[in-house]
């Protein structure tokens, strides 16, 4: 390559423009539709008006980051032909209940505007956003012929009257993910409706959702849909499920579940699983339920022990059965012995997740949960790692330099340091993470939430300057002032989304912190020295950049989630996003929108 | 349903009042926490705090006088920290201290074995950050414009704690406790709920992966 750079250089600009020697139209046509990475393509599009407009015509799918970013009318205007949409919508902080429920991020002028004229549109994805009964109507009504994919992931505010509607209309139906969603349960007839008129079904997901089942629904969805690889299900007894087993022959992943009667060997015992089922995840299984699984622990590519009542010894056990694992989530009893295990057995491992368990001592088996120790062993052992995200009790900066070093696939790593302990073996971290970014140079995702002291404002700089192609980061009391947060912000080429919470940065620092990161399209910041009114955010404002100021108030202290749980604290929150779309229209009370004057 | 909600609203104002009168004190803890912070230099750096400790002053629903005995166990880490130092050190140290009693929103704390010098920059800082400090928390009702926020628990992911509560209750249904204790705990289970701000922030917990 290195000697044909005069080649190289013929490949001008001069070949895109039209006239003689260009690219014919029908051959860059037919070019582009091999290049699917959004990034490539948004290169292609801004070669030249030629190019931008045979990419708008020929691009299949766009996902909107954020819903209040563009507008469906600009997206269609750009974009007719496109046959996938992703829209996601409110702050990822929603799935720690940290947004009201009437934040925002409705669904309604998506579908309403796009069902109609996109009239390729085969799937939808639609994250954290509010869909209505009447949303999915108008969808099914106009792309239910031909709509393959719907996935309403964490979405709200719809009930199963509408999925009747979507079982029955959407014949040719391939996923249908509802994961997390809050649906109201008017009966179980939908999915009835749809093992009977969906017979090319492959993917069902209605897990950690509280929707009903029938169980004979199920099976008749395992009779009919002889292609259903993955389901993924709300609570159901697993002694009613060996039937929706036995039919089920393409399986190949299971979520959900449950074993209701614990300990009642004699009643799982006929459980028998689909002989191709790679990926499992079951709900409530307790020691004496899990030899079910060892027939065939060896085949699991992908195991989920997040919802079990496994101890860490169980963890271990089961664990050294599936030499085979790419793919573990696991709550934090599973101890540093544990991931001592998985280190040992599972070398092709590429993601591993640490949930936080318990905080109640004594429901939890292993005290203090998972350390530097159990890190830096599985550092060592797996090291086709690309995606670590844990939750841990401790930690040093030895650990930390050790995924540095051994981790050169990662991706995506995300630490939180748990706050039972008193004593954290070695503060601050400045100098593991800065070996980590060092060595860890393929990270597009970084995530870093520690306890005051556990980053000093050198190592936030650390951050910046060796945050690479780092897109999205998410920060957690890290730094001592604001001079940390603007080195920080001065080594952020390629930062996209930053998210901070609970740093002790004034609001001025945080305008011009911001300000200074040239590639940042979306920021979220919970936890901050606010000012009553947000005047410094006012620093940052710009042409095309949307600010939003939840004030901090007692009124939303007292704020309720449906559930009735409280949901906002009473801390302040900025939310500041990159908009096409001008002001929004649909701000809550909360929501102080700020514009520049 | 609706009742309970209620109660919990009742619950929850009363936690805030509370919060309001404890968080002028709350900001005077947050400064002495800064200020240590900043100061204690090569005895302890950071960790000569509890984080943990920290986090507990801030709770919104605890009130002043509970939180005060906490604040005396932390600050009588200053004649530990004076302990290391060179014997001259501390004789030059000892002419200089004095007990400190700190007269603030309705609280009185007390620390022995003050140093003079850290004093009057305690009243400096005290004195400069007043007026916004105290302006930013007026309405606020919990501690806006605090430095470095320690009342923010890490939030626990909603699908997972739902899960959680299902595996408690799961467990106590299958190791029933004797009549006697599972009184007691329904009982403290029930408190717990109606503390308002409190019990959320036991269970509420990190915003992250």
């Amino acid at each position: 390559m290195g000697g044909e750079a005069p080649e190289a250089r013929r490949l001008d600009r001069a070949m895109s423009f039209g006239g003689a020697g260009s690219i014919p139209e029908e051959a860059l046509h037919l070019v582009l539709g091999y290049v699917d990475d959004p990034r490539d393509r948004e290169a292609v599009s801004l070669v030249c008006r030629r190019w931008h407009r045979i990419d708008a015509l020929t691009r299949k799918h766009v996902t909107v980051p954020f819903c209040y970013a563009a507008s469906p009318a600009h997206l269609l205007a750009r974009f007719p032909r496109l046959e996938s949409l992703a829209v996601k919508g409110k702050p990822r902080a929603a799935m720690y209940g940290l947004i009201p429920e009437d934040w925002g991020a409705y669904a309604r002028p998506w579908v309403a505007e796009l069902a109609a004229p996109l009239e390729c549109l085969k799937a939808l994805h639609l994250r954290r956003m509010v869909v209505t009964d009447d949303d999915l109507a108008a969808l099914v009504r106009a792309r239910g012929h031909m709509l393959q994919e719907l996935k309403l992931d964490k979405c709200s505010g719809f009930s199963t009257d509408a999925l009747r509607l979507v079982a029955r209309s959407c014949r040719s139906l391939r996923t249908l993910f509802l994961e997390e969603c809050s649906i109201a349960d008017n009966g179980t007839e939908w999915l009835h409706d749809l093992a009977v008129n969906n017979p090319v079904l492959e993917t069902l997901n209605f897990h950690m959702t509280e929707l009903t089942v029938v169980p004979a629904d199920l099976e008749l969805l395992a009779k009919k849909c002889k292609s259903l690889i993955s389901l993924k299900i709300s609570d159901c007894d697993f002694s009613d499920l060996i039937g929706f087993f036995r039919m089920a022959a393409s399986l190949q992943e299971f979520a959900g579940g449950a074993f209701i009667e614990q300990g009642e060997l004699t009643k799982y015992g006929n459980v028998k699983f689909p002989s191709r089922l790679c990926s499992l995840g079951l709900t409530y299984m307790g020691t004496n339920e899990m030899p079910i699984i060892f027939p065939f622990s060896a085949l699991l590519k992908k195991l989920d022990l997040q919802y079990t009542f496994l101890t860490t010894e169980d963890h271990c056990q089961l664990i050294a059965k599936c030499p085979n694992l790419l793919v573990l989530a696991v709550r934090n009893v599973i101890g540093d012995r544990g991931l001592g295990v998985v280190a040992d057995t599972c070398k092709k491992l590429q993601r591993l997740r640490v949930e936080r368990g318990d905080d109640d001592p004594g429901l939890q088996e292993e005290q203090g949960g998972v350390s530097q120790v159990g890190l830096t062993t599985v550092a060592v052992g797996c090291r086709e790692l690309e995606y670590i995200a844990a939750y841990v009790s401790d930690i040093t900066n030895g650990a930390l330099e050790s995924i540095g070093t051994f981790c050169k696939n990662l991706c995506d790593f995300r630490l939180v340091l748990l706050d039972r302990e008193e004593r954290i073996t070695d503060l601050p971290l400045d100098n593991g993470v800065r070996a980590l970014l060092r060595g860890c140079t393929k990270l597009r995702r970084f995530a870093l939430y520690l306890r005051p002291g556990g980053l000093s404002d050198t190592g936030l700089g650390y951050i910046g300057q060796y945050s690479g192609i780092i897109q999205y980061m998410l920060l957690g009391n890290v730094g001592e002032t604001d001079d940390g947060l603007i080195r920080f912000a001065l080594g952020c080429e390629n930062l996209r989304k930053l998210e901070l919470r609970s740093c002790c940065f004034s609001e001025q620092a945080l305008a011009r912190a911001i300000r200074s990161m040239p590639s940042l399209r979306y920021v979220w910041v919970q936890g901050y020295k606010a000012s009553k009114t947000g005047h410094d955010l006012m620093l940052m404002a710009r042409p095309f950049w949307n600010i939003e100021f939840t004030p901090p108030s007692s009124e939303n202290a007292n704020r309720m989630r449906e559930d009735g749980e409280p949901c906002v604290d009473s801390q302040a929150q900025i939310l500041a996003y990159y908009s096409l779309a001008g002001k929004r229209s649909d701000c809550p009370r909360s929501v102080v929108p700020l514009y520049p004057a | 349903m609706a009742g309970s909600s209620e109660q919990q609203l009742v619950a929850n104002a009363a936690a805030t009042t509370v919060a309001g009168n404890g968080s002028r004190f709350a900001v005077t803890c947050g400064l002495l926490r800064q200020y240590m912070k900043e100061h204690s230099g090569s005895n302890g750096g950071g960790g000569f705090l509890p984080a943990v400790t920290a986090m507990s002053l801030m709770t919104g629903g605890a009130d002043a006088e509970e939180e005060a005995p906490e604040v005396r166990k932390t600050m009588e880490l200053f004649p530990q920290q004076a302990g290391t130092l060179k014997d001259t050190q501390e004789r030059k140290e000892i002419t200089e201290k004095a007990q400190l009693t700190i007269f603030y929103g309705g609280s009185v704390v007390v620390f022995d074995d003050f140093p003079a010098e850290k004093a009057g920059e305690l009243m400096k800082l005290a004195g400069s950050r007043d007026s916004t400090a105290a302006a930013a928390v007026s309405d606020a009702g919990a501690a806006a414009g605090q430095p470095c926020l320690p009342d923010m628990p890490i939030a626990r992911k909603v699908s997972l704690q739902r899960f959680l509560e299902k595996r408690k209750n799961r467990i106590v249904v299958a190791e029933p406790l004797p009549e006697s204790e599972k009184k007691e705990a329904e009982s403290s289970k029930r408190a717990k709920k109606d503390d308002g701000g409190a019990s959320w922030l036991q269970v509420n917990p990190t915003l992250s992966l």
